[in-house]
Parts: structure tokens; C-alpha cells; sequence
């Protein structure tokens, strides 16, 4: 209850006691709360008057990285003899070193400027508003304002870049690249013979197949390397992603996004990313650093969320260009099975980079052999569905997350470098 | 200090009031009010608005003790420690949301000095009381309080304007 109705009733009651008995000494009982009451009006805060200007020392940063938080106010206003600034966090920010709350008194024209620490986890982290509550010192009148103070703070998930992923989409685009294109032309691998045309190099000329025909030359042909379309797809399904004790391999699924996205990257081709869960967040296929920021933004954001439509996997095709390479990261189940091989024959490359959910959970629970026995039938459902999968075409990485993303990925789908692919290709000839 | 203060103003509410109703030997209200006073300094310690409770019941107890004409000055100290605590209560717990940064010794003498100030002046105005004495009908006490209350506010009014 609000203690200026207390007082107020007590002094009510007071006084009606003091006038219906008669008795001077009750009614003298109600002056210290009257008084009490009066200094608390007389002294108690005005309208604000605050200018508030807040400054992040950074606006990007990993997870567990600090970033200093510095607020500035100053007191346009009347007197503020006890106020108590709260900046209010979003959760998943943790202040690190001094505080997001001060109690302070605040003169006219007076400048207040305070610095606190804080780290999070990977999301995007609006600051909004700074709440002040101003009071007299008796704490009797009080006034609360929220002040908008705008910022914004990116945790972005950080992953090491996997280099050289072997992928052979069906369609590349024309600028070149590293991808194998499928058309003959200046590369490192041999793709064929054909007749010699000017401008050929002398070292390109089959001598072999050439003493076979009298009047003709035959150069030898290499597979052109281009960038490729690249479409990642982070399944966020809170039904697949979330386990048992509300453990999520999600964040492994985000690791793994990222360290991908990065690569391709980096490797010149034109990527874009559809997360899939509650609703879908697609970033525009792009080149280059700034999408590389765009999509690292996309995955700062990305949560988990269920939704009846996007309950079973389907993926919309007219988002991504025809015969493009993709990769979809998802623990899988079984009913992901139909919508992945129709993915499939409308003529994309697939990959499937699957986080293995029964080694995660199992690494939370007790050993036993009821864990053990359910861990082995789990186990054999996901290894025939992923075994389902590879017969229709796609490539599949079973990812036990215990092991590092980068180690799993490069074994199963890097190709050597140039280097090492021209000496192969020198030494088979 | 904070803690020190409101516990000793605490219990000197009480054991000053319940000294009151010993001496005119009305020892079962004594008891009550000295449960009352182990209730409230327990609860306290985790909700502070209990000390609004025993405000009100310690206000009642002491204008009840001044109708029984218990000693007035006994019944007015248990009074002023009782709403002492009341207010520091309420102190503590806005106190304890700042941080060792924030100049709390400062905003605490400032408190101390404000509450005393209120107090110093409430008691010097019973004390009055007790020597300046004119007597009123009930209609003529009625109409001075009414007048009194719309006064206080007309004041409030003009000193928060600034006139």
C-alpha cells in the first residue's frame, strides 16, 4: 500500500478519534505525520528534466566478450535529491564489472556519467529505455519515468572457418571461382580432349591423341572453377532441436551455420541463409563481406520457435536460384525424409550437415542400461533414415558434437588445395 | 547503520509503549504488543511492509493508552519510534538498491537529518500541546481541522510553485 495513504488514513483516523473523545493528545498525535507528509510533497520531485545519451564501445562482439556500456545524463530539470537509474537489460546480458542500477542525487544542470561492463550470449540485444525513479528523501512522493536511450548491442556467433568444402552444384554462375563448373575452359583438373584453337598454350597441346591424326592438333581441356549459389538453411524447429531438460543443440546448429556461411564466403560465392522455425528469416543471396555481416546479423537473431505450419520440413523453392548448391543443418527426424528427397529431384545438390541429437543428449544422462538400450534404438532409427537419405543422393554429415565442427567437416567434404589437386592431376598424366 | 537504527526503533516502540500499559497494570495488552513487536521485527527482516502494519497498530495502541490516560509522554515516544521505524524501513529497502559506488553515506545522513528535522518539529508541537490549552465545541474543533487540512494544501501548492 502506498505509504501516502497510510499516513494519510492514520492521520484520518487520528484525528476523527481525537474530535469524537474529545482528547486534545490524539488529535496531537496526528502533527508528526501531518508534517511528515507536508515535507514530502514540499520535497518530493518535480517534473524530469533528464537528458540521457548512452555509448557502447562496441556494437559487434562475440559471446563472452565484454563491451562497456557509458550513460550520460544530465538534470535539465529540478533537484533530484534520490534517484535511482536502472538501465534495464534485455535478458541474456550479465553485467560483468559495476552496475546497471545507481541510486544518486542529481543537482540542477548537474552531468552524471556512469560505465558498467556487460557480456551475453549470441542475439541481438535492443537497449531501449533507462528507468528512473526519483523520490524525496523521505521516500513518501515518487515519480517513475522509462527514457528512451536507444542502442543496440550484436552478439554474433563465432565459428572457425572450414576452407575448401567440396561442393559440385549443377549450375555456377560467371564469375570465377573455386567450384568445378562442368565446362571445359582454363582450370587445374582435366575435363578433356578437344581440337587445338588458336591461342591455346603449347603446354595444353595432347601430343598423344594428336600423333594419332595426321592433320589435326587436340588440346587438352580443363574444368573451369566459378562461384557457385549457396543457399544454407538453419532449422530452428523447437521440436527437433530442443532435448530432454531443455538441453538445445540449437546453438551447435548455429555454430555450424556460421562456420559454413563463412567459408563459402570467403571462397567468392553468392550465399544466402533461410532460417526455418516459428517463421522464416531469409537473407537475400549476397557476395562478399556485407553479406557476410548481413548474415551473421540473421544468425545473431535466429531462435528456436514452433509453428503448425512450419511443423514438418518444407522448404520453399522459389527462394533459392534453380540447381543451386545447398546445405540444410537440422538434427532430423524421421518425417524429414519425404520433404528432403523432393527437395532433392527438383534438381538442387544437397548436403545435409546434421548435429547428432543422440550423442548430445547422452552426454547428459546417467550412464545405464535402460539410457543405453533407448540410446542404441534411437540411434538405429537415425542411422537408417541417414542412410535413406545418402540412397536418394544427398550428402549427409553425421556430426557427433562432441568433436569439433571444423575437424568433422573437413574430412568429410574438403577437397585438397589447388596445389596439391595440379600435382595429382601432373602425376596421373 | 540503517539496520542498527531501525531495530532499535523498533523495540523501543514497543518496550516504551508496553512500559506504558505495565505500569497501569494492563499486562495482557502489554504481552500482545510485545508479540506484536517480535512479529513485526521477524517479518521485516524480509518484507518491509509490515512495518505499515505496525505502525497502525502501534498508532492505535498509543491513542487508545492516551484515552486510557496512560503517560502521555511514554504513549507519544512509542509513537515517534514506531513511525521512525516505519520510515526507515522503507529507507532500507531503497538504500539497498544502490551500490557501493553511490554515495550512500551522504543520501543516509541527509535522511537522518530530514527525518529528525520532522520529528524534532512533531514533538516540539505535542509538547505544545501539552501547555497551551483553549477549549472548543466539537463543531468549532471540526471546522478548525477542516480548515487546518485545506490550509496545509493551499500551502503545499504555493511552495511547490515556488510562489
Amino acid at each position: 500500500m502506498s505509504r501516502i495513504i497510510v499516513s494519510g488514513l492514520l492521520i484520518f483516523t487520528l484525528i476523527i478519534a481525537g474530535l469524537t473523545a474529545f482528547r486534545g493528545e490524539v488529535l496531537a498525535l496526528a502533527v508528526p505525520l501531518a508534517l511528515y507528509l507536508l515535507a514530502g510533497f514540499y520535497w518530493g520531485p518535480d517534473r524530469f528534466g533528464l537528458e540521457i545519451k548512452r555509448t557502447l564501445s562496441l556494437d559487434r562482439i562475440a559471446p563472452g566478450d565484454p563491451v562497456t556500456i557509458t550513460l550520460e545524463i544530465k538534470n535539465n530539470g529540478t533537484y533530484l535529491e534520490n534517484l535511482l537509474l536502472e538501465d534495464i537489460l534485455p535478458a541474456g546480458l550479465t553485467v560483468s564489472t559495476g552496475h546497471s542500477r545507481r541510486l544518486i542525487t542529481l543537482k540542477q544542470g548537474e552531468v552524471f556519467k556512469w560505465s558498467y561492463e556487460v557480456r551475453g550470449r549470441r542475439g541481438y540485444y535492443p537497449l531501449s529505455n533507462l528507468r528512473a525513479s526519483a523520490k524525496d528523501l523521505l521516500g513518501l512522493v515518487g515519480r517513475v519515468e522509462q527514457i528512451p536511450t536507444p542502442g543496440q548491442l550484436f552478439v554474433l556467433p563465432s565459428a572457425p572457418r572450414v576452407r575448401r568444402i567440396s561442393i559440385r552444384p549443377r549450375m555456377t554462375r560467371v564469375y570465377a571461382g573455386t567450384i568445378p563448373a562442368r565446362i571445359g575452359g582454363p582450370g587445374i583438373e582435366f575435363f578433356g580432349v578437344r581440337e587445338y584453337q588458336p591461342g591455346d598454350p603449347q603446354h595444353w597441346i595432347n601430343w598423344r591423341a594428336s600423333a594419332r591424326y595426321s592433320n589435326s592438333i587436340f588440346s587438352n581441356e580443363f574444368e573451369q572453377e566459378r562461384v557457385a549459389d549457396v543457399g544454407i538453411i538453419l532449422d530452428g524447429r523447437r521440436e527437433i532441436n530442443e532435448l530432454g531438460s531443455g538441453r538445445s543443440i540449437f546453438e551447435h546448429s548455429v555454430l555450424a551455420a556460421t562456420s559454413l556461411a563463412d567459408g563459402f564466403i570467403a571462397a567468392g560465392n553468392r550465399v544466402g541463409l533461410l532460417v526455418y522455425g516459428k517463421y522464416i528469416n531469409w537473407t537475400y543471396p549476397g557476395y562478399g563481406k556485407l553479406q557476410r555481416e548481413k548474415i551473421l546479423h540473421s544468425l545473431a537473431r535466429a531462435d528456436l520457435g514452433e509453428s503448425e505450419v512450419f511443423s514438418g520440413l518444407v522448404i520453399p523453392k522459389r527462394l533459392f536460384p534453380a540447381y543451386s548448391q545447398m546445405v540444410l543443418i537440422s538434427p532430423l527426424e524421421s518425417g524429414d525424409y519425404e520433404g528432403l528427397v523432393r527437395f532433392k529431384s527438383a534438381g538442387y545438390q544437397l548436403i545435409v550437415i546434421s548435429p547428432d541429437p543422440v550423442s548430445f543428449e547422452l552426454s547428459f544422462l546417467p550412464v545405464s542400461s535402460t539410457v543405453e538400450l533407448a540410446a542404441r534404438i534411437i540411434r538405429i532409427e537415425r542411422e537408417i533414415l541417414l542412410h535413406r537419405l545418402q540412397r536418394a543422393g544427398i550428402q549427409v554429415v553425421n556430426w557427433n558434437t562432441a568433436q569439433p565442427f571444423e575437424n568433422v567437416v573437413q574430412a568429410a567434404l574438403s577437397r585438397p588445395p589447388a596445389w596439391l589437386r595440379a600435382i595429382r592431376s601432373g602425376s596421373g598424366m | 547503520m540503517i539496520a542498527v537504527s531501525l531495530f532499535l526503533s523498533t523495540f523501543l516502540s514497543i518496550a516504551v509503549i508496553a512500559a506504558g500499559y505495565f505500569n497501569a497494570g494492563m499486562d495482557i495488552q502489554a504481552f500482545g504488543l510485545i508479540g506484536v513487536g517480535v512479529v513485526w521485527v521477524l517479518i521485516q527482516i524480509k518484507w518491509t511492509w509490515v512495518a505499515s502494519v505496525g505502525l497502525s497498530i502501534i498508532t492505535l495502541a498509543a491513542a487508545l493508552g492516551l484515552f486510557y490516560e496512560l503517560p502521555m509522554w511514554l504513549m507519544v515516544a512509542g509513537f515517534l519510534f514506531a513511525f521512525m521505524a516505519w520510515d526507515l524501513a522503507e529507507f532500507k529497502s531503497r538504500i539497498k538498491q544502490g551500490c557501493e559506488e553511490d554515495q550512500l553515506n551522504s543520501l543516509t545522513l541527509n535522511h537522518f537529518a530530514r527525518l529528525g528535522l520532522v520529528l524534532a518539529l512533531g514533538f516540539g508541537i505535542v509538547t505544545l500541546t501539552r501547555f497551551i490549552r483553549l477549549r472548543f465545541n466539537f463543531e468549532m474543533a471540526a471546522l478548525l481541522t477542516l480548515a487546518g487540512v485545506w490550509g496545509l494544501s493551499l500551502l503545499v501548492g504555493r511552495l511547490r510553485r515556488g510562489e
